[in-house]
């Protein structure tokens, strides 16, 4: 687990990070979603202690400077081409391992994982997009850390990888490890995260499950087709329970139920349901709602 | 820092140009020797201590000490110094690192280069018409000055680079304080200050590879110091 407290830091009068504290359980993907420029980076790199600030951040724990191996606890993976372009792959991947002693039979274990088999002798420089992403995940998962920190890896790969990305890193976190990823795919992010930390201007404006994230939406509401007759009493039925209730012809559309909870009270109050449908905002709306007033400098919103 | 060593020994091991430089700098010396030799004789005997000091030219210095400059400017240009520092989150240790691995390499290409020459100096003298080489019983302690110099050229090379995390200004900067700088100080100064020249480091360095005497490394010894404390500084107190 990763517990991140009151991380800050500022560029003379700029915050880049201000007081941001969260957690990445373990078992679970986290996504860590913030507009360009809202700290995200920033507070990665404070997490790693790459760059310098105040706050503190423990894996399982102990602070990075007290672990005994840091590539055993923590793998980092922040910039899509960190290689020397000459170099061989395999090569980067051996240097990477001498931290935690990793024998070479490992690193050829995850060059075979990664699909790195073909170029692994090969420099990287010539590299594409998403090879180099596999190879700067290699490096992270190099040492089987119980911990993961991932910088936009799905930038740049196609459908396939992506797909294979989400099932890898799904998978890496059921083994009972943390995984904090950021990314600007929102859709991907979606299927890929059971969590969300999302940030604006270096601070925290949510920290949720993504079930309970998207059911909170403003976009996120269930429709309900009745007869017109039944339409006052399922109305007059579900506000009495504290939802909210838009009233059309022969519909309703209610905010914050779940469709079970409407079928049952329908059924309670002998209503016909005719049509029951759930409609969920999609990651991207709530994205959009969360940070919209936060941050400010929106595309044609106003600052 | 067992680890941190062996970090840096495979970060420069698996670079091609970690040989291809130190390799390029002995063969200029070699070179070098070889033109000395080939020209004939020079009516004197010759110390081997001159021979080395007039082979042994700044360029093969340059490339002896760009192992020190790929250490810091390799990783900084290609983002491998956040993976290093995210695994090594000690700084001291991956700083004391980067200095001793390319030392190690540079102290050890500089005894074999200092090596050749004096093969070639003896081959000159014995085989060619080349002068009487004399001081030969003395070439380690040459080889070991020689080493040693190169060594501290390097260290500001390694200070310059870390500092302004440019592989170029580190490797060009060195050369131009040598070359340039204490020329010019030296040719403007000297009747104004006169003790001037005797505290300028590089030029006073090639004085004791030569001459073996014990104070005139001293101010290379204070330059490379006060600089790689100062890249010190800076490494272990900015962000990465």
């Amino acid at each position: 687990m990763i517990a991140v407290e009151g991380l800050r830091k500022a560029y003379g009068s700029t915050v880049a990070v201000d007081d941001l504290s969260f957690e990445v359980p373990d078992g679970q993907v986290t996504g860590f979603l913030g507009p360009n420029g809202s700290g995200k980076s920033t507070s990665m790199r404070l997490m790693l202690g790459l760059d310098f600030g105040s706050g503190e951040t423990h894996y399982d724990g102990a602070s990075l400077r007290k672990v005994d191996s840091t590539s055993r606890t923590v793998g980092a993976h922040l910039d899509a081409k960190s290689f020397h372009p000459k170099r061989s792959a395999r090569n980067h991947l051996r240097m990477l391992a001498q931290e935690a002693r990793v024998p070479n039979a490992r690193v050829d274990e995850v060059i075979e994982e990664l699909g790195l088999a073909s170029v692994a002798k090969k420099g990287p420089g010539a590299f594409s997009l998403g090879m180099a992403q596999r190879l700067g995940l290699a490096g992270a998962i190099l040492a089987q850390p119980r911990n993961l920190i991932l910088d936009e890896p799905a930038n740049g790969l196609d459908p396939q990888s992506i797909h294979w990305l989400r099932d890898y890193l799904r998978d890496y976190a059921a083994q009972g490890n943390a995984v904090l990823v950021s990314s600007h795919l929102l859709s991907e992010m979606q299927l890929m995260a059971e969590r969300v930390v999302v940030i604006a201007k270096g601070r925290l404006i949510a920290d949720d499950s993504m079930a309970a994230l998207v059911a909170r939406a403003d976009g996120s509401s269930v429709s309900v087709r009745t007869d017109s007759e039944s339409v006052p009493a399922l109305r007059t039925a579900l506000t009495d329970r504290g939802f909210e209730v838009a009233v059309g012809e022969d519909d309703l559309s209610v905010k914050g139920a779940t469709t079970e909870q409407i079928g049952r009270i329908a059924f309670e109050i002998s209503v016909p349901i005719l049509e029951l449908s759930q409609h969920q905002a999609s990651l991207e709306s709530v994205f959009l709602e969360l940070t919209d007033s936060e941050q400010g400098f929106r595309t044609g919103g106003a600052a | 820092m067992s680890r941190v060593l062996a970090y840096e020994r495979v970060r420069a091991a698996t670079l091609k140009s970690t040989y291809v430089f130190p390799l390029i700098g002995a063969a200029v010396a070699w070179a070098a020797s070889a033109l000395f030799v080939g020209m004939g004789a020079t009516g004197d005997d010759v110390d081997i201590s001159d021979f080395v000091s007039q082979v042994f030219t700044p360029i093969s210095a340059v490339f002896l000490t760009i192992p020190f400059a790929q250490a810091f400017g390799h990783e900084y240009r290609d983002g491998t110094m956040r993976l290093a520092l995210s695994e090594y989150p000690q700084r001291s240790r991956l700083f004391a690192a980067k200095l001793i691995v390319p030392a190690v390499i540079a102290f050890l290409a500089t005894l074999i280069t200092v090596a050749g020459v004096a093969v070639i100096a003896w081959a000159g003298s014995m085989f060619f018409d080349y002068a009487e080489i004399t001081g030969l019983s003395s070439i380690a302690g040459v080889a070991v000055r020689e080493a040693g110099f190169i060594v501290l050229w390097g260290l500001l090379v390694a200070a310059i680079t870390a500092l302004t995390r440019n592989m170029g200004a580190g490797i060009a900067g060195v050369l131009v304080w040598g070359l340039v700088l204490e020329n010019l100080i030296a040719l403007f100064l000297v009747d104004r200050i006169p003790v001037i020249v005797e505290w300028l480091p590089i030029s006073q360095g090639f004085g004791w590879v030569q001459t073996g005497e014990p104070t005139l490394i001293v101010p290379l010894v204070l330059a490379a110091g006060v600089l790689t404390a100062i890249s010190y500084v800076k490494f272990v107190r900015t962000d990465a």
